[in-house]
Parts: structure tokens; C-alpha cells; sequence
């Protein structure tokens, strides 16, 4: 017999909570409403066995004891509970602990979360939003519900004839992106052109003369818009060389026009929860990971729900093959595949629960879906380290 | 064996941009040691006239070499016009040439080679 479940799909920061999916026998037979990654990921959802679990634990614990230099990294894909334990552990371990977010966006979330750069929620952006600027951000292939559920193709409270007639969205990118390709106007920059194109926007906006009709054309949507919204995305962030000053000063300017805002296009599903977690704890994080493999500051790494060999360049994750790791994830990866100890926990939000933020902050809770097997949550196999430590 | 086969093609400066792929991203999920995956990341997608002038037809194997290291991979003809760009998701094959730097200037050259797998690239 099937049961038919709404639940929140923990596939990227949009965190979906209109999905509906049909379980039978302990396994997700289909699934509705999700994106094509949000579909793959409930559809390929396998529980997880407990065999071994206390030992791969212990071993942990032991490596963690042992190490002189040990450092937490990771934690963008797991839950809010999680995150907050783990926090613990580098404070007993008085180590550093980072994430992704430094590496991909600067100091941007920090920025916003300290209300230097304005913000809004996604629900503002579907009910008020008359501008949708996605900046170094490609929607359709990182958050791909993004446009249809808040930004361009929905109709909102004061938006009722939507993307026909009340939004416009634009594209601002290296190349024409799948986003792009939807969306109303596409400005194609040279790399590292970001800082000369606010430039060019803000000397229209002022006066000058426009470079193009294109560009006049935006300047007129910015000027007609009550509200409008930049959705910066890692691009950006490379392309003004990590130069978030340059952006902060454009958002001032662009907000004696109108009221706008930027939500940063977060890809993992709790990375703006890790970054108001680590936060609110008032731990500093230390040096960025990253920087402190190469040059030789730790000596055994604690990896959780990251993949650090499929997305940090090799000069970086070769040297996690020179000290002992540890991983935390749910499945088999590059990085799990080198660990001196993998352990696999369950999907949060299929087999797990606790709670995520979205990219703009909003608290959502994942619920398990799927009752099977064993397994232990990510947030239960750092509370024994913890408690083993 | 002929003597072209001792002969290397030319090699062509292209800037490598990693860029997000619904594709590639959806196939990690049934494993990243699957066959979808390893296949839609091992993978660049090139510019239309850079690939002409190249000569460089979709679906054959270009190398990609930096200062790094070397992979192999199936070059894809790219919808849209990007001059000098190949894009690539974020894999084990992307980040294997990959500097700590923003940009990411490597070199390209057709290639007889077969793509290695995951395991192999990671060296298990």
C-alpha cells in the first residue's frame, strides 16, 4: 500500500516544502512538484545500515583525540542541530571550523546578516518584486524552482499578472546561461567587468549617456521598479575580486533610486544556516580551511555533508591525503572514498529531521518521509563524537 | 603506426569557467561513481568557432593541461557563444587543473586519450 506525503525537499537553498511524495514499502516510489535534482534526490534516497557505525564512531573519536591541529569543515548540507554540535566540538577541540561560504561569496553573508547590504525574503520577492537582477548566479542550474516559485514566473500579492507584464528579470554573466536564456534581458561582462558594469548602471542612472539601448533599457525597468532585488551569486563575487565594499557602495547608490535588496544565491541547502549558527555562537572560525591545508596547519580534518575533492582544486585537496579525515555523508564520494573513516548518515529531510534556513534566512523543518533501516542522523553521529571526545 | 601518431596537436589558450550543471548535479544523487555522473562531468563544452578554428569536433577527446595537471574529456559544442570560455561543472575532472586563483587559464589540444575514471583520477 502507498501513502502519499507533503514534504520539504533538501536539494538546494530554495528548500521546497510542496513536494509530494509516494512511499511504498519503506521506499519513495514518485515524486511531484520537485525539480529534476529534487526528483534525484528523493528517487535515489537508500537508507543506511548500522553495521559498523560504533566502531568507524570510535575510530573517529580517536583520530580527533590524537590530532594536534584538527579542523571541522563542511556542515553547508546538514541541519541547523547538527551545525550547532559540531560548533561544540571545535570549541573542545579548540580548532577551526569553516564552511564553503567564505570561499564562494566572501564576506558576503556577513555583510547581509549584518544589515550592511539591505535584504528581503523570497516571499517579498514573489508578492512586491518588480526587478529581478541574478547577478554571477545561474538559477536554473543551482536552484532550478527559483524563478517559477518566487522571482519571475509566479504571481505574487501586488504582482497578479506576473512575468507577462509585472516582472522583468535579468541576467548579468560571463555567458549566456540556462537562466539567461528565460529570462527577459541578458548582459553579457567580461571577466572581471562586474565593477565597471555597477559603474556603468549607477553613471546611466545619474545621467550620463547609456553605452547601449540595452543598458538604457535596464536603467529604465530600475527607475519604473518600487522594489527590486539582486541575486548575487558566486560570479559576482569572483568577478569584483572578492570586493564586496564595491558592492555594498553600488547597493547605497542604486537605493536612492528605489528600494532594493540582494539575497545571496547560497547553492547548498543550510549554508545561511551555518553562517548565522557560527555566528550566534561567537566562535571564530580561524583561518579558511582551504588556506590552512596548504599550508600544513592541520593535521586531521572532520568533513561533514562536503565533497572537498569534487570542489576544491587539487592543489588544495591533495593535501587532505597527508592527514587523517574523517567524513560525515550520506553517500559514497570522491572525498569519502579517501577518508581514514567514512560514515554514512542518513538524508535529512528523507530519513532524518531537523531544521535548515533557506537562502534568506526563513527557518523551514525537514521531516523524514521514509521510515527504513538504521542509520544514524548526522546530528547523532557528532553527538557521540562529542560525547566520546 | 603512422607518423602522425607521434605528432601532438596544437595546443589553444581557453579560460575555464566552472559553472553549475542541473544535468550533472541530478546524476550525483544515483552516485558519483556512476556512469551518468562521471559522464556529464568529465566533460567541456567549448565555443562553436573556437572548436572550428580548433578543430575540434563535438564529442571527441580533448586534453586540458595548467601547471597542475592533465585530464582527458569529451569536448561538447556549446549552444551559446562564448569565445576563448570552456565551461565545466565542478568534478574531480574540473578542480584536477584547477590553481587557487579566480581565473583558471589552461591549455587545449585534441587528444586520442580515453577519459579516466573517477577512481582512477582520485588515484584509488
Amino acid at each position: 500500500m502507498s501513502t502519499k506525503l507533503t514534504t520539504t525537499c533538501p536539494g538546494c537553498s530554495c528548500i521546497c516544502d510542496d513536494i509530494e511524495v509516494s512511499v511504498e514499502d519503506s521506499k519513495i516510489k514518485s515524486v511531484s512538484n520537485a525539480c529534476r535534482k529534487g526528483a534525484a534526490l528523493f528517487l535515489n534516497a537508500k537508507p543506511q545500515s548500522n553495521d559498523g557505525i560504533d566502531d568507524e564512531i570510535d575510530e573517529a573519536i580517536e583520530i580527533l583525540r590524537r590530532a594536534k591541529k584538527p579542523a571541522i569543515f563542511g556542515l553547508d548540507n546538514t541541519t541547523i542541530e547538527a551545525q550547532q554540535i559540531a560548533i561544540e566540538i571545535a570549541k573542545e577541540l579548540d580548532c577551526l571550523i569553516d564552511d564553503y561560504s567564505r570561499i564562494l561569496y566572501g564576506d558576503l553573508l556577513d555583510l547581509v546578516l549584518s544589515s550592511k547590504i539591505p535584504t528581503c525574503t523570497l516571499d517579498d520577492v514573489r508578492d512586491r518584486a518588480d526587478i529581478s537582477i541574478f547577478w554571477g548566479s545561474d538559477a536554473m542550474n543551482s536552484q532550478p524552482r527559483h524563478l517559477s516559485k518566487f522571482s519571475y514566473f509566479p504571481r505574487g500579492e501586488h504582482k497578479q499578472k506576473g512575468w507577462e507584464f509585472d516582472r522583468h528579470a535579468v541576467v548579468i554573466d560571463l555567458y549566456r546561461s540556462s537562466s539567461a536564456k528565460v529570462c527577459s534581458e541578458f548582459f553579457k561582462i567580461d571577466q572581471g567587468g562586474d565593477a565597471a558594469f555597477m559603474d556603468a548602471i549607477l553613471g546611466t542612472l545619474s545621467g550620463k549617456p547609456p553605452s547601449s539601448k540595452e543598458l538604457l533599457r535596464l536603467i529604465n525597468e530600475i527607475k519604473k521598479a518600487n522594489f527590486g532585488v539582486i541575486f548575487a551569486g558566486s560570479g559576482l563575487i569572483s568577478g569584483l575580486n572578492r570586493d564586496t565594499e564595491k558592492l555594498v557602495g553600488f547597493m547605497e547608490k542604486l537605493n536612492e533610486y528605489s528600494e532594493f535588496c540582494t539575497i545571496p544565491m547560497v547553492k547548498a541547502y543550510n549554508m545561511r544556516g551555518f553562517v548565522e549558527t557560527i555566528n550566534d555562537s561567537g566562535l571564530e572560525r580561524g583561518e579558511p580551511f582551504p588556506q590552512a591545508l596548504v599550508n600544513q596547519d592541520v593535521d586531521a580534518a572532520l568533513i561533514v555533508g562536503a565533497d572537498p575533492l569534487s570542489d576544491l582544486p587539487f592543489p588544495v585537496s591533495r593535501k587532505l591525503r597527508e592527514i587523517k579525515t574523517i567524513v560525515i555523508d550520506p553517500r559514497t564520494t570522491p572525498t569519502t572514498e579517501i577518508a581514514d573513516v567514512a560514515i554514512h548518515s542518513v538524508i535529512n529531510g528523507i530519513f532524518g529531521e531537523g531544521s535548515v534556513r533557506r537562502m534568506d534566512g526563513v527557518e523551514f523543518k525537514l521531516k523524514p518521509c521514509c521510515i527504513a533501516g538504521g542509520g544514524l542522523s548526522d546530528e547523532a553521529i557528532l553527538k557521540r563524537i562529542m560525547e566520546g571526545l | 603506426m603512422g607518423i602522425s601518431s607521434f605528432i601532438q596537436s596544437p595546443a589553444y589558450e581557453v579560460m575555464i569557467l566552472i559553472v553549475p550543471d542541473i544535468f550533472q548535479s541530478s546524476a550525483g544523487y544515483a552516485g558519483k561513481f556512476s556512469e551518468a555522473y562521471q559522464n556529464a562531468s568529465a566533460q567541456i563544452y567549448l565555443d562553436h568557432e573556437d572548436m572550428k578554428e580548433w578543430s575540434i569536433k563535438d564529442g571527441s577527446k580533448v586534453e586540458l593541461f595548467t601547471d597542475f595537471g592533465e585530464v582527458v574529456l569529451t569536448a561538447r559544442e556549446s549552444e551559446e557563444e562564448h569565445r576563448g570560455i570552456g565551461l565545466m561543472p565542478p568534478s574531480v575532472y574540473s578542480m584536477r587543473i584547477l590553481s587557487l586563483d579566480n581565473l583558471h587559464p589552461a591549455k587545449i589540444r585534441r587528444s586520442k586519450g580515453e577519459v579516466a575514471g573517477i577512481r582512477e583520477i582520485i588515484g584509488k
